[in-house]
This record gives structure tokens, sequence and C-alpha cells, in this order.
């Protein structure tokens, strides 16, 4: 899909009056702006920078071509506030950035040094092995040594493709803000959609000479405020749109359904060569579900993902033979090439554009526009509809990943596009159920075998982490993933994830060093080694507090107690469960074994409602997680009776 | 085991029997495909086959490198070397890049070999900062057991332009190749360091023509055009050097940098002599003649000269009453208030004017600001130039000033030699680590010498904890920790980043919650870094509601604080190279309630590296009811050989092990 970085497409207005007020402003200002602006400064809470000023103007014109016209000022009180308050512009072949000006100014409003052609970096995106395009960013660097100081930019942007959306936020990441204004203009036969999800914003509109003129302000915007920018923004996505040759309309998401299918229609023709090599795979199969899961893995063995974003290529597909040729496609292209064998096959399937992402913004549902980064393929199926990731050689069929599952996505088809709900992977999917065998040999070493079957969010650890790698190169993600020392390891068996199987059973059998601690006549062993990272030590769910979907643990463990040793502290059971989650702790002596062991049970859930739901009590799930924590921390102690 | 060889292949004894090429580019068997490897190079997700280059010279002078490699892609984790990157630069060095070919190679279902040419369109060209120009692609059809083909020819501007050839990479290197014709008349150094002799080390004299158009200075009045076709035939020499079976370089914490490590030949460009024409020029004949040119260069030396806004700048900001060392600590606080732009360069791209009115530069713009501002106040102040750590260690013996990449200063401050670096994102003006790298050159006014960067300071951390264990397991105690050199500068900045988790780390918690009040924070001079902290803190038994615990399983305070990376028990390649000496120290007492006694006190621990001081220490002992636990670990030597990786690693396991739980027990049981 189009670039991945959120571009904003500003549009313009009133270039020429701000262009010539804007640099005159602060000095014209001086006494009280600056008298005021100290107090702003008092009332700071402990800020690298302040942003007092940030003003954007965006004007959209009949000929489906937009301008931007932003100014911002901050204050920065120390070195990381410089660094935050460069300026990153993005441009590609749609999007020009030009008139870029800026000044420093002390505090007491003398201007230092205006921005000059050396303080402008100009690079490449950087980009990795499987990622090519045009897209380059502008780099704003002004610097300064004595702080506080104020730092003003202006720039103008000028898109030739309203297919992607405005985003206008009064702030990025919690900023605060003292003044932010944002006014659009456009003529009035040219039909705009705006969407208002600022919180505290004063509105005007006005039409005048025919133009259409909407204002929002908002001040005072403290840092602790917990809105977050997907919460306090305005999209602006003129209705009929054009890139390059191709024009369209948001007017629904049937209407844009239909611009995204006809761009891409005619690009599905296979070779006879793919056909005939199809035939022969498909003979004798009659099942349609047989049928794709042969084709979804003739796609994994034949192609892989690169990224390559070129002009309209951000959105129409590349044909079927282009990925046949070479092997390789974006998601578009592999999406269509997998559609192209599926309709050969005489198998509906239809892309779906999604957004994705773990913790991708939700789409805006009443406000069709281009909110999506990626597309993915579903196939209706008579007992359960087959979803389908193109771009993984890794991926079991018909499955798609956290970064995909649980959200709203555009289906196309040819009558149009029309939202429906990519899976939900809760629960019932994320688990991992595992049986360990974990026999101490005094003396350092642990002998553990360990079998889990996983499913979803588990299970994609497991695949990226174990996939078609060499036994050492298994042993060494193992010892990394679980934080063991691994010594020796006699059997690392990952078969089903090779066969792509679904859940997917892993049984490792090694001997580790330094597992339990030994002190003198003592051996302290802990209740449960196999966490998953996400949730180890602290209550950080990739950098969020609150996990982002729900999970199920469960770990039977049996602990052999060495000869001559006996049972001198176990940590007492426990079974607490809540509208949001559970956790169970139950170490018991087995009796049905001969030789002398325990039985470890723990059960680690995270339910649904957790996610979103709002009767839950955040300060119940902190406080949750960190007994989970605490509690899994606690040690079985073996002493020697001798 | 892990040796160097320094060979001087120039002294190689002349061989005329030269081997072919082995390679063809483009032609690729089924056996090739088929090919296994060893276990250790199956571990790499791809290797390299085949990595051939050939320098010569051409007409103008010019000199053109061919370059063809064969790469074999093992597993699906190795399909990013599927994509290549060719960079160049026409704009600075007038280098020009032709003939990039490709193909991929893959054996069919049918079992017969396939090939897949690089298509033209496929190839990107994108601009980069500096004049660069980058070339990427992607190979089609490139899937595990494919082999990649890459050809291409770069053009160079100059002779001096030759570029290093390195025989081994990440990726394991079969066979590694490197042909240079040269002719007499260009004088050039080869250096090589290499991990065993090169299997095939050949030179050959031969005759080469080349052709280059003649402007007398008469004929340039008449116009363009004008010059004459002219063809030169120069003795020359041909080397050719072969190094198979290449393993892959990989990282193993605690080495400097695998620059050190990799074998490589270095082309450096002496100069030009044609006896019969009278022409001689020679480039870098010393280590004193490149500070001197540098010193002339208005690129480096010029821009310290003294000028009227820097005497001026440096005296507004330094009150003339005030001892020197307060100046000097004004003067460098000022410039690293500077933002550094992230380049390490020898040369500057900026006037220092512009890079005062900007208020940030490279490192080179920065320290050479310092400099003069310290030099206008009448310091004795002086460029040192260095290679950073990363960047690998200074071969005195190849002298080319591109070795180096940053420059840094040595002030005196009463009679004293301090060093200082602009570039410090600490409040400390102790050098970086990544400026320890052994060897660097001080250009003086009146001479040039070695100095050696390596951290003469102690890193030291003395934890010092008092505390009382409550019969319900609940611990209060204080908790003092004096830092000083990178151990200060370490926890000044992570103490700031998340103060809790910094403690945390000071005392473990385990299933315990921690709550800590810092007391007092002192920190030392800027050019003595220390940092001391006092606070109380108390851990509180979560899982327990019990007042008096039969058992109260203790965790005293170990060496966390440190977070050391371990080293692997059973190999080491490369030698084991630590930042800096340490002396690091924890005292940890802990009073037992009454009626209640230590059921077990843990066996005292001593483990040494034989004939040095590295060395950890850890002893348990109860006296009145007190347990103190002390551990020691002392590192007074950074360098050792990967042979005595075993000890070191078993002191680094211990140092990382957390302290032994200690069982207290109610009296009477």
């Amino acid at each position: 899909m189009g670039s991945k970085v959120n571009i904003w497409i500003w549009l313009f207005c009133l270039t020429i009056v701000l262009g010539c007020t804007s640099r005159q402003q602060i000095i014209q200002k001086k006494s009280d702006y600056y008298l005021k602006l100290n107090d702003v400064i008092q009332n700071t809470d402990d800020q690298n920078y302040l942003v007092t000023e940030f003003n954007t103007q965006v004007r959209i014109f009949p000929n489906k071509t937009a301008k931007k016209y932003v100014s911002k000022e901050f204050v920065v009180f120390n070195e990381s506030g410089r660094a935050e308050t460069e300026l990153v512009l993005y441009y590609d072949s749609f999007i020009k950035v030009s008139r870029i000006k800026g000044a420093i100014y002390s505090i007491k409003g003398v201007k230092i040094k205006d921005l000059d052609s050396e303080d402008i970096g100009d690079f490449p995106i950087s980009r990795s092995a499987s990622s090519f395009g045009e897209s380059r960013v502008k780099l704003v660097s002004l610097n300064h040594n004595t702080y506080p100081y104020i730092i003003e930019y202006q720039y103008e942007e000028t898109s030739s493709n309203l297919l992607i959306k405005t985003n206008w936020s009064p702030r990025q990441n919690r900023e605060m803000v003292y003044n932010a204004g944002l006014e659009v203009a456009f003529p009035e036969n040219v039909t705009v959609n705006i969407k208002d999800l600022t919180n505290g914003a004063t509105r005007s509109e006005s039409i005048r000479n025919g133009i259409v003129t909407t204002s929002w302000n908002i001040r005072n915007l403290r840092s602790n405020q917990a809105d977050t920018d997907e919460l306090n923004k305005v999209i602006i996505q003129p209705v009929n749109f054009k890139i390059e040759d191709s024009e369209g309309s948001f007017k629904t998401w049937e209407s844009f359904g239909q611009w995204y299918y006809k761009l891409n229609e005619g690009r599905q023709e296979l070779s006879p060569d793919t056909k005939s090599e199809l035939d022969d795979l498909l003979e004798g199969i009659t099942s349609n579900e047989e049928k794709a899961k042969i084709i979804y893995n003739y796609l994994q063995r034949n192609t892989r993902y690169i990224s390559i974003q070129l002009g309209i290529g951000g959105w129409q597909t590349f044909p079927a033979s282009f990925v046949e040729n070479k092997g390789y496609g974006d998601c578009k292209a592999l999406t269509n090439f997998a559609f192209s064998m599926f309709d050969y096959a005489d198998i509906k399937a239809y892309p779906v554009l999604i957004n994705n992402g773990i913790d991708a913004e939700h789409v805006v549902e009443d406000f069709p526009s281009q909110q999506f980064n990626h597309v993915v393929l579903f196939l209706p199926h008579k007992e359960s509809n087959i979803w389908l990731e193109c771009t993984s050689q890794i991926l079991p069929f018909n499955y798609l990943t956290l970064s995909n599952s649980g959200r709203r996505g555009l289906l196309i088809t040819e009558e149009g596009g029309e939202l429906i709900d990519t899976p939900d992977y809760n629960e019932k999917v994320n688990y991992s159920i595992a049986w360990n065998r974990v026999t101490p040999i005094p003396g350092n070493e642990t002998k553990i075998s360990r079998s889990t079957t996983t499913d979803g969010f588990y299970m994609e650890d497991y695949l990226f982490g174990l996939y078609d790698k060499t036994k050492a190169q298994r042993a060494n993600w193992l010892d990394r993933y679980y934080s063991l020392d691994l010594t020796k390891y006699s059997e690392i068996n990952s078969s089903d994830i090779d066969n792509k199987e679904r859940p997917v059973k892993v049984f490792f059998d090694v001997m580790v060093k330094d597992f339990f601690k030994e002190s003198g006549k003592r051996m302290f062993i802990p209740v449960h080694q196999f966490k998953k990272e996400f949730h180890e030590s602290t209550n950080d769910f990739f950098g969020y507090s609150k996990p982002l979907f729900s999970f199920s643990e469960v770990d039977s463990t049996y602990l052999v107690i060495p000869e001559g040793y006996s049972i001198e502290f176990l940590p007492s059971s426990v079974n607490r469960e809540y509208n949001f989650g559970k956790y169970l702790l139950s170490v018991q002596k087995d009796t049905d074994e001969t030789q002398d062991q325990l039985l470890i049970i723990r059960e680690f859930q995270i339910k649904d409602n957790v996610i979103n739901k709002e009767d839950v009590s955040n300060s119940e799930l902190e406080s949750f997680l960190n007994f989970v924590n605490s509690s899994d921390k606690q040690e079985v102690v073996l002493i020697n009776n001798d | 085991m892990f040796r160097i060889l320094f060979v001087f292949v120039i002294s190689f004894i002349c061989s005329t029997i030269l081997s072919s090429q082995p390679k063809k580019f483009g032609k690729v068997s089924k056996e090739n495909l088929n090919l296994s490897f060893s276990k250790a190079d199956s571990n790499s997700n791809a290797v390299v086959l085949f990595d051939f280059a050939k320098y010569s010279i051409q007409k103008e002078f010019k000199y053109l490198v061919e370059r063809h490699k064969r790469i074999k892609i093992l597993s699906s984790r190795g399909i990013d070397h599927a994509t290549y990157e060719i960079f160049y630069n026409p704009t600075k060095y007038d280098q020009d890049l032709e003939k990039v070919e490709a193909y991929t190679f893959n054996l069919n279902s049918k079992n017969k070999v396939e090939k897949k040419k690089l298509d033209k369109d496929d190839i990107f060209y994108e601009d980069n900062y500096g004049g660069w120009k980058v070339v990427r692609f992607t190979m089609p059809d490139a899937k595990e057991g494919s082999i990649i083909d890459i050809r291409y020819e770069i053009e160079l501007g100059s002779a001096g332009q030759l570029p290093n050839w390195y025989f081994d990479s990440e990726l394991p290197v079969k066979w590694s190749e490197l042909v240079v014709e040269i002719p007499t008349f260009h004088r050039f150094d080869l250096i090589s360091r290499v991990n065993k002799r090169p299997d095939i080390a050949e030179i050959e004299d031969k005759m080469v023509g080349i052709k280059y158009k003649y402007q007398s200075n008469s004929s340039t009045s008449y116009g363009s055009g004008g010059g004459q076709d002219l063809r030169m035939d120069a003795p020359a020499q041909r080397f050719r050097w072969v190094m198979k079976d290449n393993p892959a370089l990989l990282y193993e914490p605690y080495v400097s940098s695998l620059e050190n490590y990799r074998s490589y030949i270095f082309l450096q460009f002496k100069g030009v002599e044609i006896p019969n024409y009278n022409i001689k020029t020679e480039y870098n004949k010393s280590w004193e003649k490149i500070a001197k040119d540098l010193m002339d260069d208005e690129e480096y030396g010029k821009q310290i000269v003294s000028e009227r806004w820097s005497q001026k700048l440096a005296e507004d900001l330094t009150d003339p009453n005030s001892t020197s060392s307060s100046k000097l600590k004004t003067i460098y606080q000022y410039v690293n208030s500077f933002s550094w732009n992230g380049s390490n360069n020898i040369y500057t791209n900026k006037d220092l004017r512009k890079v005062n009115e900007d208020k940030t530069g490279s490192s080179a713009e920065l320290n050479l600001l310092l400099i003069k501002l310290l030099r206008e106040l009448g310091f004795i102040a002086d460029p040192i130039l260095l290679s950073t750590r990363d960047n690998g260690r200074i071969l005195k013996n190849y002298i080319l000033p591109d070795q180096f990449n940053k420059t840094i200063v040595s002030v005196i401050l009463d009679n004293q030699e301090i060093y200082l670096d602009a570039v410090n994102n600490t409040k400390f003006g102790i050098l970086p680590i990544s400026d320890l790298n052994g060897t660097a050159l001080r250009i003086g006014e009146f001479n040039t010498d070695w100095v050696d960067l390596n951290s003469k300071e102690f890193s030291t951390t003395k934890v010092k904890i008092e505390s009382e264990l409550s019969p319900s397991g609940d611990i209060t105690g204080n908790l003092n920790i004096d830092s000083e050199a990178y151990d200060a500068v370490r926890y000044t900045t992570t103490i700031q980043q998340d103060t809790l988790a910094f403690f945390q780390d000071f005392i473990p918690g385990h299933s315990k919650k921690l709550s800590v009040q810092t007391n007092a924070i002192e920190e030392g001079d800027y050019l003595e870094p220390r940092l001391t902290i006092s606070a109380s803190y108390s851990l509180n038994n979560l899982n327990v509601e019990n007042d008096s615990l039969e058992t109260i399983f203790l965790n005293p305070s170990g060496f966390d604080f440190l977070n050391l990376e371990q080293l692997e028990s059973n190999k080491r390649r490369l030698p084991i190279e630590f930042p800096y000496r340490a002396n690091r120290a924890i005292e940890y007492k802990v009073k037992i309630p009454d009626g209640y006694f230590v059921d077990e006190v843990p066996e005292d621990k001593t483990i040494v590296v034989p004939g040095e001081p590295f060395n950890y220490t850890e002893s348990y002992i109860v006296r009145d009811n007190v347990l103190t636990i002390e551990r020691n670990f002392i590192a007074l030597k950074t360098d050792f050989k990967a042979e005595d990786h075993s000890k070191i690693s078993s002191i680094l396991s211990a140092v990382n092990t957390p302290s032994k739980t200690i069982v207290i027990k109610k009296s009477g049981k």
C-alpha cells in the first residue's frame, strides 16, 4: 500500500499573508508576547520543549491537488528538546516540500540565526534488504546551546495525490502545546469530508467568495492529558481524488472499493507454465480447502516479499506475470498473484485492505478514506472462512498473525468495497499448553524436557524463532528465548513448523546450566522458568502497560526430586480469578509415581474483555499483574538430608 | 586460537605460474548447486562461494575495479543476501559504475539448472549524502538453494582510490581472490594482515599499454578538442592473492572491533615516479609529513589559526581573573553544549566560525573549535588523531591518514596533560569509551608523537548495605554507592532514566516489593567522574501474611548492576578485550531478628586468572547475629588471549550469579 509513513497531505492557504507576517511576528509582538511566553514557560510540567504556536492551513483545489502551509514555534528547554524538535519532512513523486524557513531566537526574542541550506539534510528513507522505493526525507535541524531558546519553522507541501487523507493532530507524542490551529479552505463546488475528532477545540466556519473555510483552535494542551493522537484529531479527505490518470471517489466505501478494483483489474493473467503447474498440482483434488492449501503452499515456495513503492505502484499491483517472472512482490503483488491462482482454480477469493500492526489505529468506519497499509486475501468457505497472509513463507495456512487479526478491513469485490472483520484471535487462539519434566542434578546441571502445543501469538514466536534453522541455530534461539544456558541438546523437534501445521507442537530435550541455585545443602528451583518475554518482570506489553490481546498459558511441570533430597519449602498454592484474568499456581507432591517428584501447575490467562471493555479497573489489573510476576518468581526449596 | 600474521606481500617470491580464474561469470553447473557444506558453514544462512576483484590501470591513468561475487543461499533465512548494494561517488571522486550484471541459478523440479537474468529495470539508483550514489537491486527467483552471480565494474578517478580488499566477511568465504595490475611508475605499498598464509600469492612482470591525451601548453590556446592521442607502454606488475575457506567472522563479546581481526590487503598509494620523464611526486612519506600536511590544510590545521572572532569569543566566554582550570572548564562546556551531527571524519566541512554560529558540527569541527578557543586563551592545546574502537586499531606501518576517523584534544592544565573530547553526551569530561582504542597521533606545534589512549582510571563501584530483617521477612536498610570513572558516568545516566529500576539492580527484590528513598546524591568534578548515592529502602513481602515466619529465605544483593555480558564457556575465537580496568565490591550486612538464626552459611569462593590481577572472591560471615557478605571483582588487566577465556568466563559467570539464598530459621526448631 502507500508509503508506510503516515504522511500528512497538507494543503495550503494564505501562503502569502502568513509567509510575510510570520517572520516578523515575534519581533513585532515583542514586549507583551514575551511576558506572556514567560508565564507559559513557568507553567510547563518538566518538559524538554513546549510548542507555543502550531498553525496549519490547508487548501484543496478543484484540480485535485492540495497545499499545506505549516508554521510551528517551540521553546526548547534542553538538549533532548533540541533533538525532538528537528523537522522530518517526507516527500516523493506526489508530494513536494518547499519554502522551508526557520530561525532561532533567544528567549527574549532576539534573532540568533536564520535557517540556511546547510541545516537541511536530504536522504533516501533508510531501507532494508527487502524494501525499495522513491520516498525521501528532508531533515531540518537548527541548533543552539543556550537554553531555553525559541525556534520557529515554516514550510509548504504540495500534493498531487489526494488519495492520502490528511490527519491533523494538535500535537504529537503528548507534547505540551500552548496554541494550535487548523484552517481548511476549499471552493464550494469541491466536496471534502471532514471528521472532527478533536477534544475541546473551538470551531468556526464561513463561506466567502465561494470558498468554504473551517477553522479549529485549541489551547493549553498539557502533557499529562491522557488523550492520544488517535483521539484528538481532524481527518480531511476530499471526496474526489486523482492519482496519475486514475480518478476515484471516497463518497462511500463501496465507491472507493470500486476504484481499487478497477485500478487493479486486468492484472491477473497467469502464464501457460504456471497454469500447467497448477493443473498438475490440483489434479484429482476436489475439496476447495485442499486446493487452497496447495495453492498457498505453491505461493510460499515460489515467492518472497519485497516492498517496491514507486508512483502509483503504491496502490496499483504489479501484474501476476511480474511475480511469476521475478519470484517476488510487495503485499499487493503477492496477494494479486495468489488471487489470480485461486481465480484460475475457480475458487472465490477477495483482497481485503487492512491497517497492519499490533497496535494499529482503528478504522474510522463512518469516514471512507485510505486508512490501510496492507492487504490480505479472504476466501469465503462454507464451514469456516479462510484468511491468507500472502507475504510470508513461514506462516501456516489460514493464519493471519496478531498484526492482521481482530480489526475492520475493506473487502474488495467487483461491486466495490465493504467493511468486514478479520478473525479475532482471542485467548482461545493465543494459547500455550506445555508439559515439562525438570530433573535437577546436584552440581549445577538440569535436564529439561518440554513439550508445548501453541497457537496464535505463542506460535508466532516459535515460527519466527525456529523455522528453517539448523539444530545449533534452534538451540541458540531457545537459549535466548527462555534465558536458559544450554549445554547440550539431544533433541529439538519442531517439524510441525517446517510442515506448516497448526497448532504447532514443539518438543525439546536439553541440558542446562544454572537453572537452579545451589547453596550448601539446599537447592532453590524456580516454579516457572518458561515465561514469555512480553510479560516478564515488569508489566510491559510492547511498551504498553495493558495487554493488547487476550491469551492463555497452562504449564504442568514434573519436578524430579534428586535422590537424598527432601522438600523443605513449597510455595503456597494460589488461585485468583477476576473478570479480566485468572492465575493459578499449585505445587503438590506427586504420589502416583515411584520417583519422588512434584507436580507444579501454573495457569495464567488474560481474558478477552480486558482489551475492549471499560469495566476493567486499571489498578486492579496492575496489581494482578504485579502479583503474577511476584508469584512466578517463587522457588521450591529442597534440602539434602545427608 | 586466533593468530595474526603480518605479511608484507611485496616481499613474496616471484612466481610466473598464474592459475586461471576458476569461476566463469554466468556459468553454474548442477554440481555447484548441489554442493554441500561443512557443519560450521551450514550454520550460516548463506556462503560466499567466490569473491573476485581485479584492479587494473586504464586509459587516462584511471583504474578499473572488476568485481565478481557468487553467493549460495543455504536457507530462507539467508534470502537478504539476494539483495545487493554498490556504492560509488561520481561527484567527489570521479567514479563511474559500469556493466552491472547478475544471474540467479536454481535447480528446477526436473533437476535442470535454470538461469534468470537481473532485469536492468529492476536496478534502483539512489542519491545519498556527500555525492554518493547507491545502486540497489534484489535478485529474481532467489530462494533457498539459489546461487547468485553478480558482476560489475567501477572506474576510479585516480590511483589513490583503490579499495581495500577483505578476504573474510560475516559469511564464510570459500574462495577470495584479488588481482592487481600496477604500472611501476605508480608507487604503492602493499600491506596485508592475514589470519593464515594466502593459498596463492604470485607476482608477474608484464607490460601495460595506457592511452592518454597529451595536452601541451601551446595547444590549449587553440580551443577545445586539442591534444594528441598517445599511448604509453609501461612495465608493470601483476599480483594475485587467493585465500580459500575463510570462516565467517562473527561478533563475540568483549571485542573492540571485528575490523582488527579481518584478513585484508591495503594498497597504499605512495606517488608517481617516471625516471625518464623526471616526474616524481610522493605522498605520505612519514607520519611527520602527514601531520605537517594536515596542519597546513585549509580543512584541518588552518582552521585553528587565531582569528579575531575566536579571540573575542574566548575572551567573552571567560573571566580574565579566573583560574586556568575554570577557564578550561568554561570553554570545554561551551563547545560540549553544541550538538554533534553524527559525523566522524578527519577533515572539516565547514568553517569553524560557521560551526560556532550553527552550534553543531562533526567531531573534527567541534574538537578543532575547542583547540582554537583554548589556544586563544594561551593554553597548550593540540589535536590528537585517533581511530574509534569500532573503526579498528591504527597500524603505524601503514602511513595513511585515512585510518583515522576522529580528532580529540590534548590540553595542558597545570603542567598536566588532559585529553578531552567535545563530543561527549555525559556531564563528565572523561573520554568516551569509543575513543579508547590504543595508539593515537598527537600533533604538537613542534613535534608529532604517538600517545596511548587507554583508560588510566579504574572504574570502581563500592556498594555498602546495612539492613535489618523482620520476622515477617520484610527488610529495611541503608544503601551507599560510591562509584568512579566509567561506572560513575554510567550510573549518572541510568539513575535519571528510571530511578526504581536503577535501585532494583542494587537491591534485588525477587518476589518482594522495593521502595526507595534517596537521601543524597553527589557528583564529582567534570574531570574526575564520581557519583556517590545514599538511600534508605524497604523490601516488603507480597505473598506472605504471617508476622512470624518459621523459615525466611533471604536474597542478598549481587552484582546485577554491572549488567556484564557473559562469555561462552566452551569456545572463543578472538582475544578478549575489556574497555577499561575495574574494581567492584559489595559489602552486604543484615541483622537477623532475635529468636532466629542463619541455618547454613554458604561456602566462600575464590576464582583467579593465574598470574593476572583478574579475580573474584565471595565470603560469608555471621557474627553477633549479623550476616556479612562480601563480594569483590577486580579486573586490573584489560587484554587477554583467547586461550584465557575459560577462567575469565568462569569469573564473569560467578560475578553474574546472584548471591546465594540465605535460609533463616526460628530458634528452637
